[in-house]
């Protein structure tokens, strides 16, 4: 959408005088704008059928990535900005017409020193903490929720929304039953019916599957983020801020959590063995000579701790991919004989994760080979398992392809 | 902390700190510095969010903030501004202005001790006990579902009350066909002196690419006072940083709107005599004028 800057008042006075800021869509695009609002699933099955997304990728392409790290230094120890498609924000891009439309994601990594469990001594945590807000996206209310009932009413689901409506009751849609709708009615080309309704970002799982995935990978090792066995160690906080949501959030926060213990630096410490108090040393401070500071530490029974990055372990690489009910290719001859031919988009934008209501396989891998974490969700669709191992082998080469884009420089 | 008071201060010199972004560089080119009546440097960037009518991203310095606005739209329909900070026009919104600080990060905890609005300020040491970050939050896993710190929240709702007001008396929120509602939602990423002016500014670049009628660019500027030292005179610095605002004596906040040349908030705290308090309206007062020239510049030829 192009604006520009318009006098708009007749008098000018030193600055006075009206400006307003016009922006000049033509008659075309609304009707391109409404005709997407309205009835996404036939707008997007325009281009599928052409074998292409609206925006012009290829079904198994994800948008190009752009992680920007370190760029929060006053507050927090390591930082990273994942940005999937669209331009660099922060980054000084002279040549920025068109506004950004990528999925942003922020994160970054506060210490916590804590106490260490009593079976697992040496090592330390981390925690994980996701939140949206009305930045995100225009679902999104002030706690960060998106709320999916408001819009529904204008997507052409009606059994989903009405069928949950029967139970919730808050819809107004009107409740007629649940059956013979006249021109709401979703019927599949096999005669089955479709109960999907697009599903909101629930942040809540995304914490936990972050968590989960950073865990069970190898990715990091617990062991350096013990401080003094049994007493303390550091609690690495990671805060996860999604700040634009145009799809694929899931694949984006994992990445840009990745990307700030990765440049994460544990600061130096001081450890007082009298009292095992922990006392961070300000980088001015750790110049001090060499010498004198070993009697002292002695005398004070201070001991000190490098400070350090983490070493890591193979990076865990999400992958989603959306996957659009099969009646939306009706065209498709092969749907004679019962199978479902869903279509796969890798790397979902918000308008295919809308369409495919739900319907998502997140799978993360690494580099050594394996599968990390591999997760269905929705229940629209089934794979058979010659799709799962083409989807692992997907996963595979994006994780080779992205491995160097964040453990670059080390 | 140590470090603060034994360092001597030198308005004429006070560092910048762009070189903070190479941590393994011995300091091979000095750092920079700047006067007592500089301002940092700002970076505007106007439609940075694609899903939001209007945004921008500033940097002031080292403090970042992204904002993002709705609207406008119809008065009526305005679901999220029930009775907010609109007082007194029968609680219903006109503009809702929320200054988020980003949670956990956006501000330190040390800045958060002692220049925080709960409580008395002659407290100055910190009030935050070190188990408190630690324990409590992890402890209570209900609590991380807000959005903020619960610590952070009195300053939080403090800048959005002086933004509404700062925001109010330029948008035009009653233009042809009826009242319109705007919703304008402010997130620091990271706080180092400075959040509101760079919030404001944020707010502008934000209201006016979405499209909202304004009738001026409110514009802040902030001053500081720092204590008399030897010489006896109290010296005023224009744009404190966050190191300079937590050995400040007192700090000047000023809104305007530079073109019909009135203040719309002026925002006080600490102690200072009324030369002093008059000199840094005064430097306030020209930081906006600077900054409304940056704004304006970002606004016709920018992005």
């Amino acid at each position: 959408m192009t604006s520009k800057t318009k006098l708009s008042s007749a008098h000018l006075n030193e600055g006075q005088g009206e400006y307003t800021i016009q922006n000049e869509t033509s008659g075309q695009e609304w009707i391109l704008d409404a005709y997407r609002s309205l009835e996404p699933r036939n707008y997007l099955k325009e281009f599928t059928s052409q074998n292409v997304r609206p925006c012009g990728r290829p079904f198994h392409t994800s948008r190009p990535i752009t992680i920007l790290t370190s760029f929060l230094k006053r507050n927090s120890r390591g930082s990273a900005m994942v940005t999937l498609g669209g331009s660099d924000k922060i980054g000084n891009t002279d040549d920025s017409t068109s506004s950004s439309s990528g999925t942003t994601v922020i994160a970054a990594c506060t210490l916590l020193v804590g106490h260490p469990g009593n079976a697992t001594p040496t090592h330390g945590d981390i925690d994980v903490l996701v939140t949206a807000s009305p930045l995100s996206g225009p679902r999104f209310d002030i706690m960060g929720r998106e709320s999916v009932d408001s819009v529904a009413a204008f997507y052409n689901y009606p059994h989903g929304s009405n069928a949950r409506a029967a139970t919730e009751n808050d819809n107004g849609n009107g409740n007629h039953g649940g059956h013979g709708q006249n021109y709401n009615c979703n019927n599949n080309e096999d005669g089955t019916r479709n109960y999907d309704a697009p599903h909101p970002l629930d942040i809540k799982q995304l914490e936990s599957w972050i968590r989960r995935t950073l865990r069970s990978s190898r990715y990091i090792d617990p062991t350096e983020l013990g401080i003094e066995p049994g007493k303390s160690a550091w609690r690495v906080r990671i805060s996860i801020h999604v700040v634009n949501h145009d799809g694929n959030v899931w694949d984006a926060a994992l990445l840009s959590a990745c990307a700030a213990l990765a440049d994460l630096k544990l600061p130096v410490v001081e450890v007082n063995r009298k009292d095992g108090n922990v006392r961070i040393v300000d980088g001015a401070e750790g110049g001090i000579g060499g010498d004198d500071n070993g009697v002292e530490a002695e005398k004070k029974k201070v001991q000190r701790r490098e400070g350090r990055s983490l070493t890591l372990g193979p990076v865990p690489v999400p992958l989603t991919i959306a996957i659009l009910p099969s009646n939306n290719n009706s065209n498709d001859k092969a749907n004679k004989n019962g199978k479902s031919n869903p279509i796969f988009l890798v790397d979902p934008t918000h308008l295919e994760e809308d369409v495919a209501c739900g319907n998502f396989v997140t799978l993360v891998c690494n580099t050594d080979d394996e599968i990390v974490d591999f997760n269905k969700k929705g229940s629209g669709s089934r794979l058979s398992l010659n799709r799962i191992s083409a989807l692992a082998s997907m996963g595979f080469g994006r994780a080779k392809e992205l491995e160097p884009l964040i453990v670059k420089d080390r | 902390s140590a470090s603060f008071s034994s360092v001597p201060f030198d308005p004429w010199r006070r560092p910048t700190h762009d070189d903070d972004d190479d941590d393994d560089r011995d300091g091979d080119p000095p750092p920079t510095t700047r006067g007592p009546k500089t301002l940092r440097r700002l970076h505007l960037r106007r439609s940075v969010l694609s899903q939001s009518t209007g945004s921008s991203l500033v940097e002031w310095g080292h403090t970042k903030v992204l904002c993002s606005v709705r609207g406008p739209r119809p008065f009526h329909c305005s679901g999220l501004s029930h009775g907010g900070s609109g007082g007194g026009n029968g609680g219903k919104a006109a503009l809702l202005c929320q200054v988020r600080y980003l949670s956990q990060i956006g501000l330190r905890p040390e800045s958060l001790a002692r220049r925080s609005f709960v409580g008395d300020a002659s407290h100055a040491g910190a009030k935050l006990p070190k188990d408190v970050l630690s324990t409590s939050q992890d402890a209570a896993p209900h609590v991380s579902s807000s959005n903020s710190s619960v610590a952070a929240f009195p300053d939080e709702t403090h800048l959005s009350r002086l933004l509404h007001d700062a925001l109010s008396p330029a948008v035009m929120s009653d233009g042809p066909g009826g009242n319109r509602a705007v919703d304008v939602y402010v997130h620091v990423l990271q706080s180092d002196g400075g959040a509101f002016g760079a919030a404001v500014a944020a707010a502008t670049l934000a209201l006016a690419d979405a499209g909202v009628g304004m009738r001026d660019l409110p514009c802040v500027g902030c001053a500081a006072v720092m204590s008399a030292g030897g010489n006896g005179r109290e010296r005023v610095l224009a744009d404190p940083s966050e190191d300079e605002l937590l050995r400040a004596e007192g700090v000047v906040t000023v809104a305007m709107m530079p073109n019909w040349r009135e203040v719309m908030v002026w925002d006080q705290c600490g102690r200072m005599s009324v030369e002093a308090s008059r000199e840094a309206m005064e430097v306030a007062r020209d930081g906006c004028v600077t900054v409304a020239k940056f704004l304006r510049n970002c606004l016709l030829e920018g992005p």
